[in-house]
Order: C-alpha cells, then sequence, then structure tokens
C-alpha cells in the first residue's frame, strides 16, 4: 500500500511521539454571553488520539470549530505545528493537514461518493490556477481516490449519490473526504452516533487504521465504550471549561466527572 | 492641524456668505424649471435644460425682464411624480418663483400642475401631451401639442392624406403613447379607415419582431407606432428588417436626431408629427437651432425646442405685465400670434394649450425634412371654433 | 413562423446569459444579484469606447468588455456582497439594487444621457432565404450562447474548478473545511458569470446599435423572471428557461385577442410559475 497520507510518516506508525502537533492556549468563544467555550488549554501530541467527553452543550462542538477555522476565537491562541494559525480561514487550515468531519454527518449531497473523495483531493490542488481547468478525473486522480475508497470499505458504492447513502456509509465516506486532504491531524465529531453495534466496530477498526498512518485524531463521542477503547488520552469539557484530563482509567475515576456524569455508560465503565 | 482645519472653515462660511449676499444684491425675476437629470428620462431632461438656458441668455441679452435680469432654477425630478411635487412647492415655497415650467413627462408635469394651482402660480408644460395637465386649473398651461391634436394630425395625414384604409397600432404604453394613440384611432376611424391591429408595449422594450411579424401578416396600409425615439429606433429598423412594407408614421417622440442615428437608413421615409420644422427660415428657429448647436455639439430635438419656446413665451409676458399670477393669467389667454419662438408660431391658446400649424416631416437621406402642414382650423384646435363647422 | 420562433430564439440567448450569471451567483452565495445587470450595460459602454477608440474590431471589443465586466463584477463581490453576507439576506438585495441604480448614473454622468449606435463592421455567417432570415448579428448571438454554454457545461461537469464549484454551492462549509479555496471558486463564479453579462450587453448593443445608461433595466427583471422560471441555482434552468420565455412572449404577443404587452407575459408566466411549480421547471 502507497497511500500517501499524513505529510511525515513515522517509522513506528501507531506510537505516540513526543512532538506537539497542537496546542491551544487560553481559547475563548462566546456567543453573546453564553460561553461555550471558556479559556481551554490543550495540547496534543503526534499520533496520539485524544479523547474529548463532556455533557451535552459542554462545549466540544465548538470547541473543535475553533481549531478546524469554522469559527475564530474570542481569545488564546492555536498552534498548529509551530505555527500560528489562529487567524487563518478554515480552508487555509485544511491545507496545512487539519481535516475534520461533522457531529451531523455532513456530505455534498449532490455528489457521488468518489466525488466527495475527489473534492477532498482537490485541497492540495490550488497552487497553480491552471491545474483547476485540467481534468477532474484524471486517471492518477481516480487511483489515489480508489485507495482512500477501499481503505474507508465503500468500493461498493463509490458510484452512488452521497445522499443515498446509509447512515454507516455516510459515516465513513465523511472520513474518507477528510483523509483525502492528506491531513496529519483529523477531527472526528462524534463519528459512531447513529450506527449500530456492528457498523461501530467497523468505525473502530477504521481509526486504529488511521492511527497507523501516522495521524493524530481528536474524537469528540458520547458513547463511552468506543472513546475509551480508542484514546490514548481523555479530556473533559463541561460548561466551556476542562475539568478532568488523564488516561481513560484516571478520567473514569475521577469524582467531578462522575459527578458531572452521574448514572451515565461512562462510570459503569469505569467500574 | 485641527486649529487650520478650523480657520479654513470658518473662511470659507465667511466667503459663502458674502457670495450669497452678492447675489442678493442684483435682484432678479426667477422662473423655476423642473426637468428629469437622471433615471431613464435624463436625456429629454437635458435637452429641455440647455435650450431653456439657452433661451434665458437670448433674453438677458435683449435686456432681460424690464432691466431686471432673468433667472432660471431649475431642479431634477428624476421623471418622478412625487419628486415633481416636492420639488415644485419648492420652487414655489422657499425660491419664490414667479412660473413654474415643467421640462417633464406627462405623468411628472400633472403633479406639479396640480401644486401650482394649488399655490396659485402660473405653471406651463412643455412637450407633456397628456390632456389632463392644464385641466388642474386656470393657473396652468401647455406650450407643446396636447395630445388629441397631435393624433388628430396623425390621423388626418394616415387616413386623408395618405389614403391608408387598413392601420395597425403599435403603442407605448404610457400618457403619452397611449392618449396620442387615442386621438389618432378615433379620427382615423372617423375618416373612414379601419384598424386591423393594436397592441401596446411596455417603455424600454426593444424587442418587437413578433408584434410586427403579427402586423405584417395583417397586412396593413400604415403603422402608426406613438412612442419615443430609443423604442422607436428599434420597431423601425425591425419592421424593414422583417420586411414590413407599409407607411411607417411616429410622432414627436421620433423627433431627435438620435432616432435617425439609431435607426440608420432604416428611418428614411418615416413620417412624423411635430412642431419643429428644420427646414423653416424663421429667424427665431434658425437661431435655436444654430445656437443649441453651438452650445452642446448635438443637434436640436423637439423637446428642447418646447422647452425654449416655454422660457421666450414666459419672459414676453412678464415684460408685459410683471409678475403678479393674476396679470400673468389673465395676459396668456390674450395672446396672439406669438412668433418668438423656435417652433411653428403660437397662434393662440385655446383651453390653455397653445395652438399652432401642425408640421409633418419625412425622414429623407437621414434628415428630417418639411413635409406638410396643417393650418385648417378643424384639425389643430382643440375645439374647432365655433365659426368653423 | 419559423421565423418568429428563429427571432425569439435570439431574444432568448440574451435572456439566458444574462440569467446564468444571476444563477450561478444564486447557486453559491443564496443572494440575489440585482447589480447583475449594471454589467451588462458596463460591458456594452467598454465595448462601445474600444470600438470608437482602439480597434474596428468587433472581436477585441467583445474581449476587453467582457474582460472589464469581470474584473468590475469581481470587484463588486469583494466591496459590496462579501462583507454582507453574513447580514440578512435583504441586506445584500438593497446593497446590490443601490448599486444598479447609481451605476446607471454613474454612466450617465461618464457617457451623457443620449443613446449612442453601436456601429460595428464585421463578417459572419448568415442565412437569407425567402422564407428564413438569419442576420449576422442574430447568427453571431446563437452561435456565442452555445459556445459559452458549451464550455460552461465542460468547465462544471468536467474539470477540477467544476467539481470544487458544485461542491461549494452545496456547501461552503463543509467546502472550506475540506481545502476549498472558497474566495477563489466565488471570484472565478462572478468573473465567468460577469463576462458573459458584459458579452450579452455588447451582443444586444451591437443587435439593437444603441446603448445607453438605462439599457440594462428591461433584461434585469426579465432574468429575474427566468431563474424564477427555470429554478433558483440551476445552470442548464436558467438557458432553457431563457428560451422559453422569449418564445411564450413572441408567440403570446402575436395572438391578436391576447392584448398584453411583453412585459406582463413575463410576469404571468412567473406568477404561474411560483403558483404551480414554485421550484421553477429544473428546481431541485
Ligand atoms: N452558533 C451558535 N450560536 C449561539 N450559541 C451556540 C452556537 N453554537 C453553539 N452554541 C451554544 O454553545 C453551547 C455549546 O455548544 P456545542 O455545540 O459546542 O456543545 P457540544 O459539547 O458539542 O454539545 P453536544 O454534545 O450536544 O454536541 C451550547 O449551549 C450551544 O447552544
Ligand atoms: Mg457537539
Amino acid at each position: 500500500m502507497h497511500l500517501e497520507i499524513g505529510e511525515e510518516k513515522s517509522g513506528n506508525s501507531g506510537n505516540i511521539v513526543d512532538v506537539k502537533i497542537l496546542t491551544l492556549k487560553n481559547v475563548k468563544k462566546h456567543f453573546e454571553g453564553l460561553r461555550a467555550v471558556d479559556g481551554v488549554d490543550l495540547t496534543l501530541n503526534k499520533g496520539e488520539i485524544l479523547g474529548l467527553i463532556g455533557p451535552n452543550g459542554a462545549g466540544k462542538t465548538t470547541l473543535l470549530n475553533t481549531i478546524s477555522g469554522l469559527l475564530m476565537p474570542d481569545d488564546g491562541s492555536i498552534m498548529f505545528k509551530d505555527r500560528d494559525i489562529t487567524l487563518l480561514p478554515a480552508f487555509k487550515r485544511a491545507k496545512l493537514g487539519i481535516a475534520r468531519t461533522f457531529q451531523i454527518a455532513k456530505p455534498f449531497s449532490l455528489l457521488t461518493a468518489e466525488e466527495n473523495v475527489l473534492v477532498g483531493m482537490g485541497c492540495k490542488l490550488h497552487g497553480n490556477i491552471s491545474s483547476l481547468f485540467k481534468n477532474c478525473r484524471k486517471k492518477e486522480i481516480l487511483q489515489k481516490a480508489d485507495e482512500i475508497i477501499n481503505l474507508i470499505g465503500l468500493s461498493d458504492s463509490k458510484n452512488q449519490l452521497a445522499s443515498s447513502l446509509p447512515i454507516g456509509l455516510l459515516r465513513k465516506l465523511e472520513i474518507g473526504r477528510a483523509l483525502a486532504t492528506a491531513p496529519s491531524l483529523l477531527l472526528l465529531d462524534e463519528p459512531a452516533s447513529g450506527l449500530n453495534n456492528q457498523e461501530r466496530n467497523e468505525l473502530a477498526e477504521l481509526v486504529e487504521k488511521i492511527r497507523k498512518l501516522g495521524i493524530s485524531i481528536i474524537l469528540i463521542e458520547h458513547t463511552m465504550s468506543f472513546v475509551m477503547n480508542l484514546s490514548d488520552r481523555i479530556v473533559v469539557l463541561h460548561r466551556g471549561n476542562t475539568i478532568a484530563e488523564g488516561t481513560p482509567q484516571e478520567v473514569a475515576n475521577d469524582p467531578l466527572v462522575i459527578e458531572v456524569y452521574l448514572g451515565t455508560k461512562g462510570v459503569k465503565y469505569a467500574s | 492641524m485641527r486649529r487650520f482645519l478650523c480657520i479654513v472653515m470658518v473662511l470659507m462660511f465667511v466667503l459663502c456668505g458674502l457670495l450669497s449676499v452678492d447675489a442678493m444684491a442684483q435682484e432678479t425675476v426667477k422662473i423655476g424649471f423642473i426637468t428629469p437629470l437622471t433615471g431613464f428620462a435624463a436625456a429629454d431632461g437635458y435637452s429641455s435644460l440647455e435650450s431653456a438656458k439657452l433661451a434665458v441668455d437670448y433674453v438677458n441679452e435683449h435686456g432681460g425682464i424690464n432691466g431686471k435680469k432673468l433667472e432660471l432654477i431649475s431642479y431634477d425630478d428624476g421623471c418622478q411624480p412625487d419628486q415633481a411635487s416636492a420639488l415644485t412647492r419648492k420652487l414655489i415655497e422657499n425660491d419664490k418663483v414667479a412660473v413654474v415650467i415643467s421640462g417633464s413627462y406627462s405623468s411628472p408635469s400633472r403633479a406639479a400642475a396640480v401644486i401650482c394651482q394649488q399655490a396659485k402660480v402660473p405653471f406651463t408644460s412643455t412637450y407633456a401631451v397628456h390632456p389632463s395637465i392644464v385641466e388642474a386649473g386656470e393657473y396652468c398651461h401647455r406650450i407643446g401639442m396636447a395630445a388629441p391634436i397631435q393624433g388628430r394630425v396623425g390621423g388626418y395625414f394616415a387616413a386623408r392624406e395618405l389614403g391608408a384604409k387598413r392601420i395597425a397600432l403599435l403603442i407605448m404604453n404610457n400618457d403619452f403613447g397611449v392618449s396620442l394613440a387615442e386621438a389618432f384611432k378615433e379620427t382615423a376611424l372617423k375618416l373612414g379607415a379601419e384598424i386591423v391591429y393594436e397592441k401596446k408595449y411596455p417603455l424600454g422594450e426593444t424587442e418587437f419582431r413578433s408584434y410586427l411579424n403579427a402586423i405584417k401578416a395583417a397586412d396593413p396600409d400604415l403603422l402608426y407606432a406613438p412612442g419615443y425615439y430609443n423604442e422607436a429606433a428599434n420597431i423601425v429598423s425591425q419592421a424593414r428588417e422583417v420586411g414590413l412594407r407599409c407607411w411607417l408614421m411616429g410622432d414627436e417622440g421620433y423627433d431627435s436626431p438620435k432616432f435617425i442615428e439609431l435607426a440608420k437608413t432604416a428611418a428614411n421615409g418615416v413620417f412624423i408629427t411635430t412642431d419643429l420644422n428644420r427646414d423653416s427660415d424663421r429667424p427665431m428657429t434658425r437661431y435655436f437651432l444654430e445656437k443649441y448647436k453651438e452650445r452642446t455639439n448635438i443637434d436640436a430635438d423637439m423637446v428642447g425646442a418646447s422647452g425654449f419656446d416655454a422660457v421666450m413665451l414666459v419672459s414676453h409676458i412678464l415684460n408685459k405685465v410683471g409678475t403678479k399670477a393674476d396679470d400673468i393669467i389673465r395676459y396668456w389667454d390674450t395672446i396672439e400670434n406669438f412668433e418668438d419662438c423656435a417652433t411653428g408660431p403660437i397662434i393662440t391658446f385655446q383651453e390653455r394649450s397653445a395652438i399652432r400649424p401642425m408640421d409633418i416631416q419625412i425622414v429623407l437621406n437621414n434628415q428630417f425634412r418639411y413635409f406638410y402642414r396643417y393650418y385648417e382650423p378643424e384639425i389643430i384646435y382643440l375645439n374647432p371654433p365655433s365659426g368653423g363647422k | 413562423m419559423l421565423q418568429v420562433l428563429l427571432d425569439a430564439i435570439v431574444l432568448g440567448c440574451s435572456y439566458a446569459l444574462m440569467a446564468v450569471g444571476l444563477n450561478m451567483v444564486y447557486g453559491l452565495l443564496r443572494i440575489i444579484h440585482v447589480a447583475h445587470a449594471a454589467l451588462y450595460t458596463l460591458g456594452a459602454y467598454v465595448g462601445l469606447y474600444c470600438l470608437l477608440n482602439l480597434s474596428q474590431s468587433l472581436w477585441i471589443s467583445l474581449f476587453v468588455g467582457a474582460l472589464f465586466s469581470a474584473i468590475v463584477g469581481v470587484l463588486m463581490y469583494r466591496i459590496i456582497y462579501s462583507p454582507a453576507l453574513t447580514a440578512p439576506r435583504y441586506v445584500p438585495l438593497i446593497a446590490g439594487a443601490g448599486v444598479f441604480i447609481a451605476s446607471q448614473e454613474l454612466f450617465r454622468l461618464l457617457a451623457g444621457p443620449y443613446p449612442y449606435s453601436f456601429d460595428a463592421h464585421f463578417q459572419f455567417l448568415s442565412i437569407m432565404t425567402p422564407n428564413l432570415r438569419v442576420t449576422e448579428t442574430q447568427m453571431l448571438m446563437i452561435t456565442f450562447m452555445v459556445v459559452a454554454f458549451l464550455c460552461l457545461f465542460i468547465l462544471i461537469n468536467k474539470t477540477n474548478l467544476g467539481l470544487m464549484w458544485r461542491a461549494c454551492t452545496q456547501d461552503m462549509e463543509l467546502a472550506a473545511s475540506s481545502g476549498i479555496n472558497i474566495n477563489l471558486i466565488i471570484a472565478i463564479n462572478f468573473m465567468i458569470g460577469s463576462a458573459l453579462a458584459g458579452s450579452a450587453g455588447i451582443l444586444m448593443a451591437l443587435y439593437r446599435n444603441s446603448v445607453f445608461p438605462t439599457m440594462g433595466a428591461m433584461v434585469s427583471y426579465k432574468a429575474f423572471v427566468v431563474i424564477v422560471l427555470g429554478g433558483f441555482g440551476s445552470i442548464p434552468g436558467a438557458a432553457i428557461a431563457g428560451i422559453i420565455l422569449a418564445i411564450a412572449e413572441s408567440f403570446l404577443g402575436m395572438v391578436p385577442i391576447f392584448n398584453l404587452p411583453r412585459e406582463a407575459i413575463a410576469f404571468l408566466v412567473m406568477i404561474l410559475v411560483l403558483m404551480f411549480k414554485p421550484k421553477g421547471l429544473f428546481g431541485r
């Protein structure tokens, strides 16, 4: 397999390297008085999977939006690979290697699955204007797209319109589109919501495969078993603040977290 | 820096004050003028205003109004009736003009007329044709040709002089086109012609081929298409293109050198009803045509001529009776054979509308040429005098 | 009959060229680009200027006019629409209308209120038979429209740009998150739409032999009727609806008892479409 995903492919893929890929300092986002994200500090190492959990309305999606650039933070700074990206627009961050999916699955619904992936691959094209006018279905491009489609397991339905795909495939397609941008950081916003057990397991496998490609991941999830199994580290967000951070085990035993999550699956899992 | 700016401002205020004091020192006789300088009718407004200024210069060179200078205060009404009323009010209340002249289309002129009537200030329209303008009351007059007269002249020419039996009408859908067409139709029917096609089109229309094809199928002897030159140029050139071979007849709205420029050779052979005779050797007509060209670098049109005439007539009256409204109105209705105008002499005013000989012009060799002139009272009078039939 | 049909198609070309630009903007930004018609007039004036001062060639004037409109179209986006995008939707609408009205006055101030004739000499195909006449200008308009739409079709369906453009029309946020330079795509979108409007202006100036400040007014609302008829945001819809509208106008205009002006026919069509097929003939 000669996938070129992840710019610096590390030799021991899958292992966390002690290189900070993302650093958030005191990031704030307020919606007219509502402190959705209220001074979050966060770091992410290369190759790491960071689980981001918290009750509904905790500010997880908002935080993700400030990282991907759909929202500009009101305060604080965001560093990505030693570069200050706090004020960069979303598409520039995507080019630098930050890809994302959405809480409510969001494909280009009038394009086929394959075209969705092709759009993602276009990310690297903008360098020269002339490439814009080239054929979008060149052989070598289609080949690369096929690799991604195989990876996400969508080969059978690659010519279907995205709007006609069932939710399970849609979640995978979103990841495929994100991977096509050749990211080094992947932001997944509740990728398992709406999936049944089997689909969820397939998704977990896919996430493992992606980690092996050397891509760091931030994973927002409500399904505790899913996030606890996959994550190397967990950050708990509550009312816009981080209230706990540590390995899945540590976090599950944190009294504050238990209080916040009183009676939820997460507690059961930990005990 | 700020102090410097302050000083400059103060200086400017003082200067402005001095200038206006200076202007006040010399007493003038003011007349108001509203005309569209913006919007779709801006071209007509421009002609109208430049011609009015030309007339003001003429008057001032020849002694002004009893020794005082004549001053023209003009505003842009954008051809909007609401603007026209507001500006007319401003002319009357702020500028205290003796007379208001409208160099605008029928609807704004009508709006202005109503205001003047209420304020008892003499008013005259220039080229606006709609009958209702002078119906506002005894303070309102019209210098141009009223639609009933012009339409009737067109009807006589088509049905009697050209002998057209089958007539098609393509009418611009506004006050101007519709009121002309009504008078034309009534006359033509009375003279025994038949209307074989009739259609209205909106102002600004540019595509007439489908109408013209239908007209061609109706096989008329003559097509009468009242409207303005922009649309008319399209009608005429497309008529020739679809192969419509009948007389084409228009109105004073065609009377602009632009009509010929836009329609090119298709304009040749088109008849129009107008009151500006470019072949006339009356000194005032020649003066107007030459000076207008000198001033604007464009050939004069009928719209301009009627603006010129309005100022000439008004200053004649002001010279005779002064600036009191009632004196002006009383004198106005007694005017006979007024020669100092660019269009044919004004014989008299009937129902406050100017009565004058009416011309038919034809486009030949890319120029408007004199073709026929009506003097018959039963044609050129609004209501033929009781001595007649 | 054939002749009427053909004349109608030529007229439809101008509607379609205008409506396509509007629909491209609507499809991408969901705003109604009222100032689009200003670019139609601009194209005509610039083309005329070229013809009078630079070169006698219609082709050069067509190119320069379209180019100029394209540049001004992009500037219009950057200066007027871009800041208004996050505001309620009537804000760009009103801003656009303001620009359109101001542009008419600007043309009048710069070039005077009188219409100019557009006297270009050029060689092109024409058909002259007793039953059917297609003048050189008419032939040029049809050819231009066909070529323009073919290019547009290929651009949208076959190229990288087209793929990204389609992606942007579906979800701008998602497109940005996928690394598409949305500013560039929007700018190119305005460029193409405006160039088409500018060329339509020049072709119509040639066809009508006149250029004047308010020439955009009539086509502008015809173009709105066309996009309602064709479906908001649909490009083939705009092309086909433009021609359908012109044909409907022309044939209904010929029915003697149907004594409505052409303008009324257009709005009648629009009302009927809104009543029975609010998404338009090709709306999605
Ligand atoms: N665009 C916005 N405008 C105003 N308020 C917003 C906006 N987006 C989010 N919020 C509010 O900010 C808070 C945090 O929302 P956010 O979507 O980040 O929560 P979350 O942690 O993702 O929750 P969930 O688990 O339900 O997805 C919520 O109270 C939400 O209502
Ligand atoms: Mg969320």
